[in-house]
C-alpha cells in the first residue's frame, strides 16, 4: 500500500475520532474488513531482548536491565491484540470493541499484589578494573551527604533556570549524529561512552557534578542511556524501520524530547516503543515539530509498548488525543503536562472498550467538564444490577438491545442504560481522560472507585474502602501511596531529573567495572532526591551485586530511606525495607536489640497512616523473618505491640498482623502450639494493659474491632471470645442493652461461645465496630451487617459439636417475606448438608424449627434465596444440646 | 398606539437585557413565568476552548438571542480551580445558589423555570455544535415548556381520572422534565410509581419474577390498562415482561409481539430503539430456530400459541 493511501486513512481516522462524525465511523467500521491501517507485523519484534548480538566488551544492554515491573524478554506473541484473528479486523481499528460493555465481576478489579520482583544484575563489561576503583566507598559522612544535597539543589536550580528561559524547555539541540551513522550504534555508542568518561574522569565526584551543569553533556548522557536501554540490535531495528533512522537523529538532537523518552517513567519494551514511534513519525513527520505532539507520540508510543498494546490501538490512541488536541477540544490542562503525567493519559488502560477512541469522543463531547467535575461525573450513571427487563450487569443481555442505538460505544451505552461500580467508575475517570486530564480506576476489595488529578493533587472519588489498587501504575506498585510517590517525584522535576542522570550515570559507570565512582553516583542519586523510587531499587540492586555483606552501607540505606522517603510515605518506605533492604540487614545484624531499635525507628515516623492507611503486615513479617528462633520471634512480637499500642491508627492493624501470624503458624508440635498460647497470651494481656479513658475509648474499641473482625475470619473463635468480652469489659457503653423478647426452642444456646462470620465486605465506617459482631451471639444483642445471596450468609460456629434444636435471627428491621431462609449444617465449615427447617418470618424475627431433623453439627449457616438482600443482625442463637464428647478441642 | 409603542418598548427591553451582563440569577428567577422560562448559558471559562468558540459565536454575536423566545437569558461562567477573582466572577451571577441537577456538560443552554429546576437543557457536542441546530432544540424545549405548563395549570384544576391524564400528557412530552411537584408541595400526582429496589430492578419486574407466563401477562395488562402511567413508564413496564418472557422460554411471536407494541408506544425513544435492538437481537434468531424447527416442537416452547398480541391476547398458556 502507498503512503499516500495510508496517510489518507489516517487522516480520515483521525478525522473521525475528532470530530461529530461517530455514525460514519461506525458504518467504516461495520463494513467488511479493509486494508489494514497499521504497519506489517514484521515490525512487531521486540527489540529490548536483542542483547545476545551485542559485542561482549560494550555490550550496552547489559549494564542497565535493572526494572522493577518490566520483562525485557518477553516476546512478541504476548502482544495484546495482535494474534491472528485480530489481523482480520483492521476496519475495527480505532474502535470501540465492547471490551467494556459487560461489567467485571467486581473481585476483580483489585489488582493482584504481585510477588517482590527479583533485583537484577548490572552487567559488566569484560575490562580490565581502574586502580582504585575496586573498592566499596564508606558509609558517607554529614559532610558529603550536605555537599551532594547542595550541589544537587544548584544543578536543579540551574536546569529550572534554563527552562524559564525557554517557556518551559530546555530548547537545546545538537546535531552531532547523523540519521544513518544511526544504523552503526556501536560506533556512536564507544564515541559517547569516551567522551562521558573523559568529560567525568571516570566519575570523579566533582566532575560529575561540572559534567552535569553543560546541557551538551546531558544530551550526550540521554543518548547513551538510550542506546543501552534499547541494544544495539534493537537501535538496528529501529533503524530498518521507514524513516527509523530520521526519527533516532531527531530524538537524539532534542534534549527535551530524548529526555521525555528516557527520563520520564520506567523504560520497559523501549525498543518496540522507539519502533512504535518510528511509525506515528513516519506517518505525521511534518506535525513532529511541535514539542506537544512529540509529546503526544512519544508517550502513546512508549506507554503503548510497555502495556504490551497493539500498534493498531497505538496508531489510534495517538490520532485520538493529536487530533483533538489540534481542534482545541481537550481541557487547557493537557497542554502543559509533562512527559511523566501525559503517559498517565494518552497510555490509559483498556484501547478496546472505555479507551478506545470512540468512546474517548464521545465522552470528549458529552462530558464537557472543569476537572474538579469529574469527580462527581460518576453519577451521570444510573446505578444498576438489573436494568429495566431484569437482565444481570454481569451478562451482555444488560445492554445488547441498544448497542446498535449507541454505536456500540462503551460510554453512551452505559449512560442510556446504566451499570454498576465498575461502569460508573470508568465512566468518571474516562470522562477525564478523554478530555487530557490525568485519571485512573482503581480497585478496592470487591468494588471499583476511580482517582482524578485535581491541580498537583489526586482525589478519589466514588471510595467506600481503605485499600486501593491503582489501574495505571509505573513500578509495579498498585497501593495509593505509591500513587501520591510518583506525583511528589515529578513535581520535583528537576530534582529528580538531577536524580535520574545519577542514576543513568552510576549504571554505566557500573558497567565499566568501576564499582567506587558507580556508588559514589548512586549516593549522589539518593540524596539529590530522596523520592526517587527507581534510584533506591536500582541502588539496592547493586549493592546486592557488589556488597551484599556489607552490613554498613545496608545500614547506611535503610537510614536514609526512614530520614527521609518514610517521612511521608510510610508505605513506600516499608515496602522498600521489607522487599530489599531488611533480606541483607537484618540477618547480619545478630543483635536483637539493634533489630528493635531499627524498627523502633521507622515506625516513630509514622505519626499516623501518611497518604492513606495501609498494610503493615509485609514490614512486620518482614522483620518477624529476621528473628532466628520463636524466642527472638516472641521478644519481637512483644516489641511490635509496645510500640504500635501506643499509635491509634496502627493498634488495631498489629493485632490483626499478630492474630494472623498466630494462624499461619503450624500448631502440629509443641513447640509451635506452645508459641501459639504465648502469643495468643501476649495479645490479650497486652490489650488488656491498654489503658481506656474518655479520649482513648474510640481508639480502643476501634482497635479491637479490627482485632475481632481478624480473628473472624481466620475462624480463630478463641481469640474472636477473648477479645469480645475484652471489649466488654473496656469499653461496655459502646453495647446495647437489648431485651429481646421471642419464642426460644428447647435446650440451651449453643451459640454464645462461639463465632460468627457475616458475608458482606465491611465499609471503613463498620471495620471499628466489629466487637458488636461478637454480641450478636450474647443475650444483649449487638449489630452485625449481613448479605444473603446464594450460598453467602451468616455462617455460626458452635462452641462446640451440637444436636440442634432450632435458631432464632433477630433482624434490625422487618425481614422481607418475599423469600424462603434455609438452613445448612457442617462439621467442617466446608461440606455443607441442607437441612429440614421450618422457617418461620415474624416481623423482625425468624425462627427456624431444626426439631425434626435435629441434626448434630459444629457449623450452621443461614441463606436466602433470590437476589442479593443485605440487612443487619441484631441476635443470633442457636438452640440445641452441646455433644463434648466430640469436641476438637478435647483432643 | 401608545399601548403597541410601549408595548414594542418593553421586547426591545427584555430582548437587550442580557446583552447589557449578566443579571443575578435571583433577579433572571423571578422574572420566568410560564411562558418565558429562564435560558442559561453555562459555559467554561477557563479551562475549555469549544466553550470559548460557542460563547463567542453564540452570546457575543446573539445568535443564540434568536431562537431565545424572549426567555430571559443569563451567562453562567464555570471556572476550574477558580481563583479568588474568579470565585467573585461566579458568585456575582449565582449569589450562593448552586446550578440545577442534569447538567452533564459544558457549554450547554439549560432552561430552568422559576423555581431553578432545570426543565430541559440543550448539551453535547451534536446538539450544541452551531447557533442553528443549538438554537433548534432551544426553541422546542421552549415550545414544550410552555406547553407542559399549560397541562400542569389544566391538571391543577381538574381532579381525578382527568387530573392524571393531564400529568401523563405532561410527563410525556418528550424534550422537557416534569417539575419536583407538579401539583404543589406534599400533594401526591396519582401517576403510578415505578418504584426500583436496592439494586436498581423495577419493582414490577421482580414481582414478575415468581410469576406464571399467564399470571405476567394479566399483571401487566392490568398495570398498562390502568393508564396512571406514562409513555415511557409503559415501555418500563413492557421491558420488565418481555425480559421475563424472554427468561422463561416464551415464544418468538409473543416476544416480538411484545417488543413491538413496547416500540411503537415511543419509536424515537431510548426503550423504542431497545424494543427495536431486542427484536433484532432475540426475536429474530428465535422465528429462525423456530422455523427451522417440526411443526410438533414448536408449540412446546412454553410461549404457548394462540393470538400473538402482546396486550389484550387471548393466549392459551
Amino acid at each position: 500500500m502507498s503512503t499516500n493511501l495510508v496517510k489518507l486513512l489516517l487522516s480520515a481516522l483521525a478525522a473521525m475520532v475528532g470530530g461529530y462524525l461517530i455514525s460514519w465511523m461506525y458504518e467504516i467500521a461495520t463494513a467488511p474488513p479493509a486494508a489494514p491501517v497499521a504497519a506489517t507485523t514484521s515490525q512487531q519484534s521486540d527489540v529490548g531482548s536483542g542483547a545476545e548480538d551485542v559485542p561482549e566488551d560494550v555490550d550496552p544492554v547489559k549494564g542497565v536491565v535493572i526494572d522493577e515491573g518490566g520483562d525485557v524478554s518477553a516476546n512478541d506473541s504476548d502482544m495484546v491484540g495482535m494474534d491472528a484473528d485480530d489481523e482480520d479486523e483492521s476496519a475495527w481499528a480505532g474502535t470501540d470493541d465492547g471490551t467494556g460493555l459487560i461489567e467485571r465481576d467486581p473481585d476483580s478489579f483489585m489488582p493482584k499484589e504481585a510477588p517482590p520482583a527479583p533485583l537484577k544484575e548490572i552487567a559488566e563489561a569484560d575490562i580490565p578494573v581502574l586502580p582504585g576503583q575496586d573498592v566499596m566507598p564508606g558509609v558517607c559522612d554529614s559532610k558529603t551527604n550536605g555537599s551532594a544535597e547542595r550541589n544537587a539543589k544548584k544543578l536543579a536550580a540551574a536546569y529550572e533556570k534554563l527552562e524559564k528561559k525557554n517557556d518551559g524547555r530546555t530548547n537545546y539541540h545538537s546535531e552531532d549524529f547523523a540519521p544513518d551513522m544511526w544504523k552503526k550504534p556501536d560506533v556512536i555508542y564507544k564515541d559517547l561512552l569516551e567522551r562521558v568518561l573523559s568529560k567525568t574522569k571516570n566519575g570523579d565526584p566533582e566532575a560529575v557534578w561540572q559534567f552535569l551543569e553543560d546541557p551538551a553533556n546531558r544530551l550526550d548522557l540521554a543518548r547513551i542511556t538510550l542506546i543501552r536501554k534499547v541494544g544495539y540490535e534493537g537501535i538496528r531495528k529501529v533503524t530498518e524501520q521507514k524513516m527509523g533512522s530520521a526519527l533516532l537523529f531527531a530524538l537524539s538532537s532534542d534534549l527535551d524530547w530524548i529526555n521525555g523518552v528516557v527520563f520520564s517513567g520506567p523504560t520497559d519494551r523501549l525498543g518496540q516503543g522507539l519502533i512504535y514511534l518510528a511509525k506515528i513519525y513516519s506517518l505525521y513527520s511534518e506535525d513532529m515539530q511541535d514539542p506537544v505532539t512529540r509529546r503526544i507520540a512519544a508517550t502513546t508510543a512508549t506507554e503503548f509498548a510497555r502495556e504490551r498494546y497493539s500498534e493498531k490501538d497505538m496508531i489510534a490512541r495517538f490520532a485520538y488525543y493529536f487530533s483533538s488536541y489540534q481542534e482545541g477540544k481537550l481541557n487547557v490542562i493537557f497542554d502543559d503536562l509533562q512527559y511523566w503525567e501525559t503517559r498517565l493519559v494518552t497510555g490509559c488502560t483498556e484501547p478496546g472498550g472505555w479507551g478506545s477512541p470512540q468512546s474517548l469522543a464521545w465522552q470528549r463531547d458529552n462530558v464537557r467538564l472543569p476537572v474538579e467535575g469529574y469527580l462527581g461525573a460518576c453519577g451521570q450513571l444510573v446505578y444498576r444490577l438489573r436494568n429495566v427487563a431484569g437482565d444481570s450487569v454481569f451478562s451482555s443481555d444488560y445492554l445488547g438491545p441498544i448497542l446498535k442505538y449507541t454505536k456500540n460505544t462503551t460510554a453512551w451505552a452505559h449512560r442510556e442504560i446504566g451499570g454498576v461500580c465498575g461502569a460508573c467508575s470508568h465512566y468518571g475517570a474516562y470522562g477525564a481522560l478523554a478530555a487530557g486530564i490525568p485519571a485512573m480506576t482503581m480497585g478496592e476489595p470487591g468494588h471499583c472507585a476511580y482517582a482524578v488529578r485535581v491541580g498537583t493533587e489526586w482525589k478519589m472519588s466514588y471510595s467506600i474502602y481503605w485499600e486501593h489498587g491503582m489501574h495505571k501504575v509505573f513500578w509495579g506498585l498498585h497501593d495509593w501511596d505509591f500513587l501520591i510517590l510518583m506525583q511528589d517525584l515529578y513535581t520535583d522535576r528537576h530534582k529528580t531529573m538531577v536524580s535520574d542522570e545519577l542514576v543513568a550515570l552510576a549504571e554505566l559507570l557500573a558497567s565499566r567495572r568501576m564499582m567506587k565512582s558507580a556508588v559514589n553516583c548512586f549516593d549522589a542519586a539518593v540524596v539529590a532526591q530522596p523520592l526517587n523510587w527507581p534510584a533506591w531499587v536500582s541502588y539496592a540492586a547493586y549493592l546486592k551485586q557488589k556488597a551484599p555483606q556489607n552490613k554498613a552501607k545496608w545500614k547506611e540505606m535503610h537510614d536514609r530511606v526512614v530520614d527521609t522517603l518514610a517521612v511521608k510515605f510510610h508505605n513506600c518506605a516499608a515496602t522498600l525495607l521489607s522487599r530489599y533492604v531488611y533480606p541483607h540487614l537484618l540477618p547480619l545484624e545478630p543483635n536483637r536489640r539493634e533489630r528493635n531499635k531499627m524498627f523502633a525507628a521507622f515506625f516513630k515516623q509514622c505519626k499516623g497512616y501518611g497518604t492513606n492507611r495501609w498494610d503493615i503486615a509485609p514490614l512486620l513479617s518482614a522483620h518477624m523473618a529476621g528473628c532466628p528462633n520463636p524466642e527472638e520471634q516472641l521478644a519481637y512480637m512483644k516489641e511490635a505491640l509496645n510500640v504500635l499500642m501506643d499509635k491509634p491508627d496502627y493498634s488495631g492493624a498489629v493485632l490483626a498482623w499478630g492474630l494472623d501470624f498466630i494462624a499461619s503458624v503450624p500448631g502440629s508440635d509443641a513447640e509451635n502450639e506452645k508459641l501459639q498460647e504465648e502469643f495468643s497470651e501476649l495479645v490479650v494481656k497486652t490489650m488488656s494493659r491498654a489503658r481506656t479513658t474518655k479520649k482513648t475509648i474510640d481508639a480502643t474499641w476501634g482497635a479491637l474491632g479490627e482485632a475481632i473482625y481478624t480473628a473472624a475470619s481466620n475462624g480463630d473463635k478463641r481469640t474472636f471470645q477473648a477479645i469480645g468480652k475484652l471489649s466488654y469489659r473496656k469499653c461496655k457503653k459502646m453495647f446495647p442493652k437489648n431485651k429481646f423478647k421471642f419464642r426460644a426452642f428447647p435446650g440451651k444456646i449453643v451459640s454464645a461461645k462461639g463465632l460468627i462470620r457475616t458475608a458482606t465486605t465491611l465499609s471503613p465506617g463498620q471495620m471499628p465496630h466489629c466487637c458488636l459482631h461478637w454480641a450478636v451471639l450474647q443475650k444483649t444483642g449487638g449489630q452485625i451487617p449481613a448479605k444473603f445471596e446464594g450460598n453467602s450468609g451468616m455462617t455460626i460456629e458452635l462452641e462446640n459439636n451440637a444436636q440442634l434444636s432450632g435458631l432464632v435471627c433477630l433482624f434490625g428491621e422487618n425481614a422481607r417475606r418475599d423469600r424462603d431462609f434455609k438452613v445448612e449444617v457442617s462439621d467442617d465449615g466446608q461440606n455443607w448438608s441442607p437441612v429440614r427447617a421450618k422457617c418461620e418470618i415474624s416481623g423482625a424475627v425468624i425462627r427456624c424449627d431444626l426439631r425434626d431433623a435435629a441434626p448434630c453439627a459444629r457449623f450452621v449457616r443461614l441463606l436466602r434465596e433470590g437476589d442479593k438482600w443485605e440487612s443487619s443482625i441484631v441476635g443470633f442463637y442457636v438452640y440445641g444440646k452441646l455433644l463434648k464428647e466430640k469436641s476438637e478441642d478435647k483432643k | 398606539m401608545l399601548k403597541n409603542f410601549l408595548t414594542m418598548m418593553l421586547m426591545l427591553g427584555s430582548a437587550l437585557l442580557p446583552l447589557l451582563g449578566a443579571a443575578e440569577y435571583q433577579t433572571a428567577l423571578a422574572k420566568a413565568t410560564e411562558r418565558k422560562p429562564l435560558v442559561l448559558f453555562c459555559y467554561g471559562a477557563n479551562y475549555d476552548k469549544v466553550s470559548a468558540d460557542l460563547r463567542e459565536r453564540f452570546v457575543r454575536k446573539r445568535e443564540i438571542m434568536r431562537y431565545a423566545r424572549g426567555a430571559v437569558f443569563l451567562e453562567v461562567p464555570i471556572y476550574q480551580l477558580p481563583n479568588e477573582k474568579e470565585q467573585r466572577e461566579y458568585k456575582k451571577v449565582m449569589g450562593d445558589a448552586g446550578l440545577p441537577g442534569g447538567i452533564w456538560s459544558y457549554p450547554c443552554l439549560a432552561v430552568v423555570d422559576g423555581k431553578g429546576t432545570l426543565r430541559g437543557i440543550v448539551q453535547g457536542a451534536e446538539q450544541m455544535k452551531d447557533a442553528e441546530t443549538a438554537g433548534a432544540y432551544l426553541e422546542r424545549i421552549i415550545d414544550d415548556y410552555v406547553e407542559q405548563e399549560k397541562l400542569l395549570k389544566k391538571a391543577r384544576s381538574a381532579k381525578g381520572k382527568r387530573q392524571i391524564t393531564f400529568l401523563a400528557e405532561a410527563a410525556d412530552m418528550k424534550d422537557v422534565r416534569m417539575p419536583g411537584n407538579p401539583l404543589g408541595e406534599g400533594v401526591s400526582t396519582g401517576l403510578g410509581s415505578l418504584a426500583t429496589n436496592a439494586t436498581g430492578m423495577l419493582e414490577v419486574g421482580q414481582k414478575m419474577q415468581t410469576m406464571s407466563l399467564e399470571a405476567a401477562h394479566k399483571y401487566v395488562r392490568a398495570l398498562v390498562a390502568d393508564g396512571f402511567y406514562s409513555r415511557r413508564q409503559r415501555q418500563e413496564i413492557m421491558a420488565a415482561y418481555a425480559g421475563h418472557v424472554r427468561r422463561s422460554g416464551g415464544s418468538a411471536a409473543r416476544m416480538r409481539a411484545i417488543y413491538t407494541e413496547m416500540r411503537n408506544i415511543d419509536p424515537t425513544s431510548i426503550y423504542g430503539a431497545y424494543a427495536e435492538g431486542a427484536i433484532e437481537r432475540w426475536v429474530l434468531p428465535k422465528e429462525k430456530a423456530e422455523a427451522a424447527k417440526p411443526a410438533s416442537a414448536s408449540t412446546s416452547t412454553g410461549g404457548g400459541s394462540g393470538k400473538n398480541t402482546a396486550m389484550g391476547s387471548t393466549e392459551k398458556n
